[in-house]
């Protein structure tokens, strides 16, 4: 227990607490300087601009379902299903969009009321039967991949005519989809810090019984982060069918592959804590950076995908056990 | 059982009586098996803690740690948790506002800690139950509710808690607590409620009591 020390109460903020309050942070994001560094100089390939534009692209498409991701971990949950999510979304979105073309709006609509429905249906998992979030996302992922398989196995459908411009657009020089990144990055930034749902959130995941007894309402509070992480994915499964312009059912990924662990290590890497209660989209924003690079890095050089998955997995464990060290030395 | 504005109510008994059981009952943290609240002779129905609250019941949890604080949030941030509704506007909380009403709390129960901003993991376990009272006292409470208020926490604070619940009840808060300690229930009570096997088997002012007849009541009944 702290030894209590008379001292002047408040403090101002000091250059030297910035420092000390934003350690994790400042690390993760040298680390990530660190990456850049060492693709640039691996590959000569890698700091090409029409590279870096491709990295970004990337980048969009897991930072858009990581954002989501990051309000499930905070809230002490995780969410297994998102790839399946976004598989889901690619092949009915250029499926319907084949079939009217010119209903763009009402079927992107459609689709984030889908979404919708996943994350409550998440929630209810957690929330109402009180199955393990891990067990819970992970049963939905592999319902809802089942369902687009069924479907088809092959790529079908195609994107209804200007749909490519959320994946291609420009606004001057900057790709339509980073600026779409950015306002979701502010926004769930504002979200975390500045609502009552952001802190309820947070507080759920720092202890659902004290929330519980502080008069929040963590069924609701828990069903709103699973929510927001389904749409989330819908958001990632949309900007994906319009760059690809047709449908591929295994675009999101199986559980071990792309989207559901990538958008879990970017998170983690990220400094968000596994079992919530601690944590920022900030530091997911360079999770999401330094998976996306790595990813881009291997494939230049030419790693086979199944030693990435072995790197991938060793980084995660890397960063969960750097960040837990941390804490119990705090 | 009854407490009223202004009074220190203190609930003795063996451990396994009942007391914190009786608690968590008013706090809605517990189903009711039998009988009812009323509040200024209303009744009410707890079904949750969120009920509770609505009627201006603060509840200090026995473990502190467990059930009070949450450790890895700030002093900030737990002593503004139940009382965010109060300062938003469709949801966007106003941190200035929040910011001020801790700061004047932090000052007023004169917690000891480095910043708003100190995780209250680091904090001594006095200061930490000062947090959990201040968290309470930003919602208004009418009922604030002790469960061993100063178990776990060093002399001179312990002295300091003792004080404050005194201070509050001038203020006219109408405060219950549980203490396993007999001296404190005899020395901060104005009336004592013994329960024995769950039931309440006596009653009496502070001033008349005596470690013996609590002791008797608690362990025998009658």
């Amino acid at each position: 227990m702290a030894h209590e020390v008379a001292r002047p109460s408040y403090r101002s903020h000091t250059l030297k607490q910035f420092f000390d309050e934003n350690r994790d942070l400042l690390t993760i994001y040298g680390i990530l300087m660190l990456i850049l560094f060492i693709g640039t100089v691996l590959s000569p390939n890698f700091r090409s601009a029409a590279n870096l534009f491709n990295v970004l692209r990337q980048a969009v498409a897991l930072g858009m379902v990581s954002i989501g991701q990051t309000f499930v971990i905070l809230s002490g949950g995780i969410d297994l299903s998102v790839g399946a999510t976004i598989s889901l979304v690619a092949v009915y979105t250029a499926g319907l969009m084949k079939l009217y073309p010119t209903m763009t709006w009402p079927i992107v609509l459609l689709m984030l009321l889908m979404g919708l429905a996943i994350g409550l249906f998440n929630g209810s998992l957690v929330t109402r039967l009180k199955i393990a979030p891990f067990i819970a996302t992970l049963a939905t992922g592999s319902i809802l991949q089942g369902l687009v398989l069924l479907n088809g196995k092959r790529p079908s459908g195609k994107i209804a005519p200007g749909w490519n411009y959320f994946a291609e657009g420009m606004v001057g020089p900057v790709p339509f989809p980073v600026i779409i990144l950015a306002i979701l990055i502010v926004l769930a930034i504002i979200v975390i810090h500045r609502t009552v749902l952001g802190r309820n959130i947070i507080a759920t995941g720092g202890s659902e019984l004290i929330a519980r007894y502080s008069g929040i309402r963590t069924t609701l509070v828990l069903n709103s982060a699973y929510i927001i992480c389904s749409i989330s994915a819908v958001l990632t499964g949309l900007f994906i069918t319009s760059r690809m312009g047709i449908g591929d059912p295994q675009v999101g990924g199986l559980s071990y592959d792309r989207f559901d662990l990538d958008s879990i290590a970017a998170v983690l890497i990220g400094g968000t804590r596994l079992g919530g209660g601690k944590g920022s989209v900030i530091g997911t924003i360079a999770g999401v950076l330094i998976v996306t690079v790595l990813n881009n890095v291997f494939n230049l050089v030419g790693v086979d995908t199944f030693y990435q998955w072995i790197v991938k997995g060793i980084i995660i464990l890397i960063a969960v056990a750097a960040y837990s060290i941390r804490k119990s030395a705090d | 059982m009854n407490v009223r504005r202004g009074e220190i109510v203190s609930l003795a008994g063996l451990t396994g009586s009942g007391r914190t059981e009786l608690a968590r009952a008013i706090f809605g943290a517990r189903r009711i098996d039998q009988g009812e609240i009323r509040i200024s002779g209303k009744p009410v129905k707890m079904k949750s803690p969120r009920d509770a609250l609505k009627n201006n019941i603060g509840f200090l949890t026995e473990d502190r740690n467990e059930e009070g604080l949450v450790l890895g949030l700030s002093v900030k941030h737990n002593a503004a948790l139940p009382s965010l509704k109060q300062r938003q506007r469709w949801g966007i909380l106003n941190l200035s506002a929040e910011e001020k009403v801790v700061k004047e709390k932090v000052d007023e129960l004169s917690i000891r800690t480095p910043s708003l901003g100190q995780g209250v993991e680091f904090l001594s376990g006095g200061n930490r139950q000062k947090v959990v009272l201040a968290k309470w006292l930003i919602t208004n409470p009418e009922l604030l509710i002790f469960d061993e208020p100063t178990r776990g926490i060093d002399v001179g604070a312990k002295s300091e808690i003792w004080h404050l619940m005194r201070e509050l009840s001038k203020q006219g808060k109408a405060i219950l607590m549980i203490s396993s300690e007999l001296p404190e229930v005899i020395g901060m009570s104005d009336r004592i409620v013994v329960l024995h096997r769950g039931r309440i088997v006596g009653e009496m002012p502070g001033a008349q009591a005596t470690e013996e007849k609590v002791m008797m009541l608690a362990t025998y009944g009658e």
